[in-house]
C-alpha cells in the first residue's frame, strides 16, 4: 500500500481559501484522521486526494509519485461519502459490482467478489434491494462494500458515520477500525467528531480555517495541544480557561497569580515561560485534572456550584468563579458531590496545567 | 359558552363552504368555453347530426370515413399521419439528444463563457423567434431544405433547443454531486459516468423534454404551411386545416372527426399524465 | 487554460451552439440585411438602401395594422395573459389542491392542442349559422343568427389567443402564490381579513415581480404572434385583424415581397433583441450560476 504525502497543498475557490497550505503524511497502511469544525476544508482536502478537485497549489504524492494530475480512476482509491452516494437506479448488488465492471473480469468472477464482500459486511440478504429500501446502517455497509470491492490501495472516508444514530455509530466505528487494520489499507478519515478521530486514528490532523493547526498522535494532541483552538476542540467537556494571570518569582519559587488565586508552578516551567516573553497568561486545565475541596487552601480557586450534570459513571460539576464570572467544568468523585450554590474550592493539578498566550493563543506550557 | 362555540363553528363551516362553492362556480363559468368546445368536438365527431348544432341525434362512425376512404383532393390520411409522426419523432430525437448534451455541460462543467452562454439562452427564450421567418425561409432555401420534412424537423427542434437545454440543466442540477464523484472514483471516465450514472437519473427530465418536443412537432402548423409545398409531405395540420376550410359549413361531423383524430396524442398525454401535468408543464411552456 | 482544457464541455455544447447560430444568430443578421433589398420570388440580391423603410409610412394599410396590433396585444394581455391568469391562480389556490389543479389542467389543454384544431373550436363557437354555439344561444331568445366573424373579428381572436395565453401566467402565478408561507394567510385570517383583503394586501404585493415578469414577457410574445389569427381570420375581413407580425408574414409569403417583409420584421427583431437584453440585466442570475464541483475532464 502506498504512503501519502501532502506538501503545501492549497485550494482556493475564488476568494474563499478552502485549504490554505497544508502538510501531512500517512505511512503505508496508516489510519489518519482529518478533524475540524464545519467548513474548515476537510472535504476539500479529501476530494483533492481523490482527484475530483485540482489543487490550486502544492503537491500530493502517493509513495514517491506525484499524482496532482492523475485522474481519479487511476488512483486506486475507494471512498465512502457522508450520504453514502449509492446509485439510486441500481440495486445493492449492482452498486457493489459497479467498480468491478471497469476491470476485465468474467461475470462469475464479479459475482464471486461481490458475494464475498457482501458476506463480510453482513449484507448478503439485501443484494436485490434498491438503496431506498434499506436502512441507513445497511446503506453505510453497502457504501463500504462498494469502496472495498476493488481492493483499493487507499481508502477515503468523508464523515461516514455522521448520519447514523449513536449506538450504530459506536458499532461501525469499531468495525471500520478492525477492517482497516486487517486489510492494511492506507486510510484518511474525515470527521468533526473528536471521539471518532481519537479512537480510530493513529494520527490526527486538526484543521481550522483551511490550515492544519496540529498533526500528531491522539495522545500528543490531547496532552500537548499546540494552541487554544486544539485544546478547546479536543476533549469532552473541553479544557477550562481562566484569564488574566501573571507570573512572578518568589523565593526561587515560580508563582502564577491573579486577584483570586495564586498557584505555585513547577520550576521546570520557568524556562519556557520566560523565553516566551509573554506577561499575561491564560491558564488552562482539563476537567479531570482538578480536585474539589470544601476547605480553602493556599493554591485553590474559590467558586460556587452552578449546576450538576450526572453522566452515570461520572458527574460534571459546573462551577462559577465568583470574582470573574468564568464558568469551569470539572469531573467529580461520586463520593464528593457538593450541592447547588455551595461554595467550593478548585485545586488544579499543577503538573497538568497549560499556559497560553492570550494574543497568539499559542501554547506556552 | 359551549353552545355558543358550536354555533360559531357551524356558521364558520358554512360560510367557508359557501365561499368554496362560489369559487368553483366562478371557475366553471370562466372555463366554460373550453369545456363546451372540447365536449362538442368529441360528441359531434360521433354523431349523425346535431339539433341546432348542440344536441346529438344518432351515433355514427360515418364521420370517420376519412380513415378508410380517400378524400378527394387530399393525400392519403395514413401517409399524412406517417409524415406527422416523422416530424414529431424527429423533433423529439434531435431535441432530446442535443439538450441532454448541452444541459450536462452547463450544469456540470466550468469553462470560460459558461455564464455568457446561460444568459444567451435566457435571452433567446424571451426572443420571439417567429419574427425571423422571412430570413429562415431564405436560409432553408440556401440549405436546400425547403419542401423537406427534415428542414421542418431541424428548424422546429432548433428553435426549442435553447430553452430545452435550460430545462435539462435544471434536471442535471438536481443530481447530487457525490453520485458523480463516486462514479469517477469507482473507475470511470467523466463520459462513462455521464452515461451510466447521470443520464439514468435525469430520465424524468428526458421524458418531459421528449413529450413536449413530440407534441410540438406533431402540432406544428405555420412552418408546414409555409415551407412545405408538395402534398406528399403534408402533415396532419395542413390536412386538417384544409378539411376545415372545405367542409366547415357542409359537414361538421367530418371536420370534428378529423380534428379529434389529430388531437389523439394530446388526449393520450393528457389522460396519462394529467396528475403530474402542472409540474411538467412549468418546464415545457413557452409563452 | 486554453482550448485543450475546455475541449470536453464544448464538445457537449457544440450541437446546441451550432443550431443557435444557424437558426437564431444568422437569421437575425439576415433579416437586417434583407431589409435593405427588394428581394422577391426570384431571390435576387438587389440592394435598395432605405427604400423599404421609406415605404412603410406611406403604406396605407400600416395605420390599420398598427392600431390592430396595439388593440390585440394589450387587450389580450390585460384581460387574459395577465388578468385571467391572475384570476385563475388566485381562485384555484384558494381551493383544495386536487380541485385547483383540475381547473388548471383544463386551462393547459388549449396550449397542447394542435393550433388548427383549437382554431376550429372558435370557428364553431362563432359560426355564422345556427349550428354555432353563440347563434344557438341567440336562437333561444329568438334572435337571428349573426355573422360574428364579420361583426366582431377582433373579439374572436382576442378570446382565442387569450384562452391559450392565460396558461403561462397561471403557472407562474400559481407557483409564486404557493411559495408564500402559509403563516401569512393564517395570520390574516385570524385577524378576520376577507378573501379580497388577503388578495389585495398579501398575495398581490408578494407576487408583483412575477406579474411584471409575465407582463413584459407576454407583451413580446403577443407582439410577434400570429398563428391563431392566421388560422381563424387570416387577418380578415379586409385587414380588420391584420396585426404587424401577420402583415409581415403576408407580405413575405403571400405576396413574396421578402425585402419588404424583412424590413417589417426588423422592427420586431429589434424590439425582441432589446427586450431580451433588458431582461437579462434584470433577472437575478447569481443564484443560477453556481459553480460546478467536479474538476475532472
Ligand atoms: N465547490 C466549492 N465552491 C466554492 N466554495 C467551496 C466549494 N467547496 C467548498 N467550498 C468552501 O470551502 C470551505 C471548506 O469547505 P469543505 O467542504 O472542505 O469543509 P468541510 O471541512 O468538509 O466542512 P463540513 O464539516 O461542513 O463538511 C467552505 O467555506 C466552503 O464553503
Ligand atoms: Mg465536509
Amino acid at each position: 500500500m502506498p504512503s501519502i504525502r501532502v506538501k503545501n497543498l492549497k485550494k482556493y475557490f475564488g476568494k474563499v481559501k478552502a485549504v490554505d497550505g497544508i502538510n501531512f503524511e500517512a505511512e503505508d497502511g496508516e489510519f489518519i484522521a482529518l478533524l475540524g469544525p464545519s467548513g474548515c476544508g476537510k472535504t476539500t482536502t479529501l476530494l483533492m486526494l481523490a482527484g475530483i478537485y485540482k489543487p490550486t497549489d502544492g503537491e500530493i504524492f502517493f509513495d514517491d509519485k506525484l499524482v496532482n494530475n492523475v485522474p481519479p480512476k487511476y488512483r486506486k482509491i475507494g471512498m465512502v461519502f457522508q450520504n453514502y452516494a449509492l446509485y439510486p437506479h441500481m440495486n445493492v448488488f449492482e452498486n457493489i459490482a459497479f467498480p468491478l465492471k471497469t476491470l476485465k473480469l468474467s461475470r462469475e468472477k464479479i459475482r464471486e467478489k461481490v458475494l464475498e464482500i457482501a458476506n463480510r459486511m453482513f449484507i448478503s440478504e439485501i443484494l436485490e434491494r434498491k438503496p431506498t429500501q434499506i436502512s441507513g446502517g445497511q446503506q453505510q455497509r453497502v457504501a463500504l462494500a462498494r469502496a472495498l470491492v476493488k481492493e483499493p490501495e487507499i481508502l477515503l472516508f468523508d464523515e461516514p458515520l455522521s448520519n447514523l444514530d449513536a449506538n450504530l455509530r459506536m458499532l461501525m466505528r469499531a468495525e471500520i477500525k478492525r477492517l482497516q487494520s486487517e486489510l492494511g489499507i492506507t486510510s484518511v478519515y474525515v470527521t468533526h467528531d473528536q471521539a471518532e478521530a481519537m479512537t480510530m486514528a493513529s494520527r490526527i490532523a486538526v484543521f481550522n480555517f483551511g490550515k492544519i493547526v496540529q498533526y500528531g498522535t491522539p495522545d500528543e494532541i490531547y496532552d500537548k495541544p499546540s494552541n487554544m483552538f486544539v485544546a478547546s476542540f479536543i476533549g469532552n467537556p473541553p479544557m477550562n480557561f481562566l484569564k488574566g494571570f501573571s507570573v512572578k518569582s518568589v523565593n526561587s519559587e515560580l508563582h502564577i497569580f491573579r486577584d483570586d488565586v495564586e498557584l505555585i508552578l513547577p520550576l521546570k516551567m520557568k524556562k519556557g515561560i520566560f523565553e516566551s516573553g509573554v506577561e499575561k497568561f491564560i491558564l488552562g486545565f482539563r476537567p479531570e485534572d482538578c480536585e474539589i475541596e470544601f476547605e480553602s487552601s493556599s493554591n485553590s480557586i474559590p467558586g460556587t456550584v452552578y449546576v450538576l450534570e450526572p453522566l452515570g459513571r461520572d458527574i460534571i460539576i459546573n462551577v462559577k468563579i465568583e470574582s470573574t464570572g468564568e464558568m469551569v467544568k470539572v469531573f467529580a468523585d461520586k463520593s464528593k458531590i457538593p450541592e447547588r450554590d455551595q461554595t467550593i474550592h478548585l485545586v488544579p493539578k499543577i503538573e497538568k496545567i497549560h499556559l497560553f498566550d492570550p494574543e497568539s493563543e499559542l501554547t506556552i506550557i | 359558552m359551549k353552545k355558543n362555540n358550536g354555533e360559531l363553528g357551524f356558521f364558520k363551516r358554512n360560510s367557508e363552504k359557501i365561499m368554496t362553492i362560489t369559487i368553483i362556480l366562478i371557475l366553471i363559468l370562466i372555463t366554460l368555453p373550453i369545456i363546451i368546445g372540447y365536449f362538442w368536438l368529441i360528441i359531434r365527431s360521433f354523431s349523425e347530426d346535431m339539433v341546432r348544432g348542440f344536441v346529438p341525434t344518432k351515433l355514427t362512425l360515418k364521420n370517420w370515413r376519412f380513415l378508410w376512404s380517400e378524400m378527394k383532393g387530399y393525400p392519403n390520411i395514413w401517409v399524412t399521419t406517417f409524415n406527422t409522426s416523422i416530424v414529431a419523432l424527429g423533433v423529439m430525437a434531435i431535441e432530446v439528444l442535443i439538450t441532454s448534451l448541452g444541459g450536462y455541460a452547463l450544469s456540470r462543467y466550468d469553462f470560460p463563457g459558461r455564464s455568457s452562454i446561460m444568459k444567451l439562452i435566457l435571452a433567446l427564450h424571451a426572443f420571439p423567434a417567429i419574427s425571423l421567418m422571412v430570413a429562415v425561409f431564405y436560409l432553408l432555401k440556401v440549405l436546400n431544405l425547403l419542401d423537406s420534412l427534415f428542414g421542418i424537423i431541424l428548424l422546429k427542434a432548433s428553435l426549442e433547443i435553447p430553452w430545452g437545454t435550460w430545462i435539462m440543466k435544471g434536471f442535471y442540477d438536481g443530481v447530487p454531486w457525490e453520485l458523480e464523484m463516486a462514479g469517477l472514483i469507482d473507475g470511470y471516465s467523466r463520459f462513462e459516468t455521464w452515461i451510466k450514472i447521470v443520464l439514468p437519473l435525469v430520465k424524468p427530465g428526458i421524458a418531459v423534454t421528449a413529450v413536449f418536443a413530440f407534441l410540438s412537432g406533431w402540432s406544428e402548423f405555420v412552418f408546414i404551411n409555409t415551407f412545405i409545398f408538395s402534398q406528399k409531405f403534408w402533415t396532419l395540420s395542413k390536412y386538417v386545416k384544409g378539411i376545415i376550410g372545405d367542409f366547415r359549413f357542409a359537414d361538421y361531423g367530418l371536420v370534428t372527426a378529423v380534428g379529434l383524430f389529430y388531437m389523439l396524442p394530446t388526449i393520450i398525454f393528457f389522460f396519462f399524465v394529467s396528475k403530474h401535468m402542472i409540474k411538467l408543464t412549468i418546464g415545457g411552456v413557452k409563452g | 487554460m486554453g482550448f485543450r482544457k475546455n475541449f470536453k464541455p464544448f464538445l457537449f455544447l457544440s450541437p446546441m451552439i451550432i443550431v443557435v447560430f444557424l437558426f437564431f444568430i444568422i437569421p437575425v443578421v439576415l433579416t437586417i440585411v434583407l431589409a435593405f433589398t427588394n428581394m422577391d420570388y426570384s431571390f435576387k440580391w438587389n440592394f435598395v438602401g432605405l427604400q423599404n423603410f421609406k415605404d412603410i409610412p406611406s403604406d396605407f394599410i400600416i395605420p390599420r395594422v398598427v392600431s390592430n396590433t396595439f388593440i390585440y396585444t394589450f387587450l389580450t394581455l390585460g384581460f387574459f395573459n395577465v388578468g385571467m391568469a391572475l384570476v385563475i391562480s388566485l381562485l384555484t389556490t384558494s381551493l383544495s389542491d386536487k380541485i385547483g389543479s383540475f381547473f388548471r389542467t383544463l386551462w393547459m389543454l388549449p396550449r397542447l392542442t394542435p393550433s388548427v384544431v383549437y382554431g376550429l373550436l372558435w370557428l364553431w363557437i362563432f359560426d355564422p349559422t345556427e349550428y354555432g354555439l353563440m347563434n344557438y344561444l341567440r336562437s333561444l331568445v329568438s334572435l337571428q343568427p349573426q355573422d360574428w366573424l364579420y361583426s366582431s373579428p377582433m373579439l374572436i381572436i382576442i378570446l382565442a389567443n387569450g384562452f391559450i395565453g392565460a396558461s403561462m401566467g397561471m403557472l407562474v402565478f400559481t407557483a409564486a402564490i404557493k411559495a408564500i408561507p402559509e403563516d401569512y394567510f393564517r395570520a390574516a385570517k385570524i385577524d378576520g381579513a376577507s378573501w379580497f383583503m388577503i388578495v389585495r394586501k398579501i398575495t398581490l404585493p408578494l407576487i408583483k415581480w412575477h406579474i411584471l415578469f409575465v407582463t413584459a414577457y407576454q407583451t413580446l410574445s403577443l407582439l410577434a404572434s400570429f398563428e391563431y389569427i392566421l388560422i381563424i381570420t387570416d387577418g380578415g375581413p379586409v385587414y380588420r385583424t391584420e396585426v404587424w407580425a401577420l402583415y409581415t408574414y403576408h407580405n413575405a409569403f403571400a405576396n413574396f415581397r421578402f425585402g419588404y417583409g424583412a424590413a417589417l420584421s426588423v422592427i420586431l427583431v429589434v424590439i425582441g433583441v432589446v427586450a431580451a437584453l433588458v431582461y437579462m440585466k434584470f433577472f437575478g442570475f447569481e443564484t443560477l450560476m453556481a459553480k460546478p464541483r467536479i474538476e475532472v475532464d
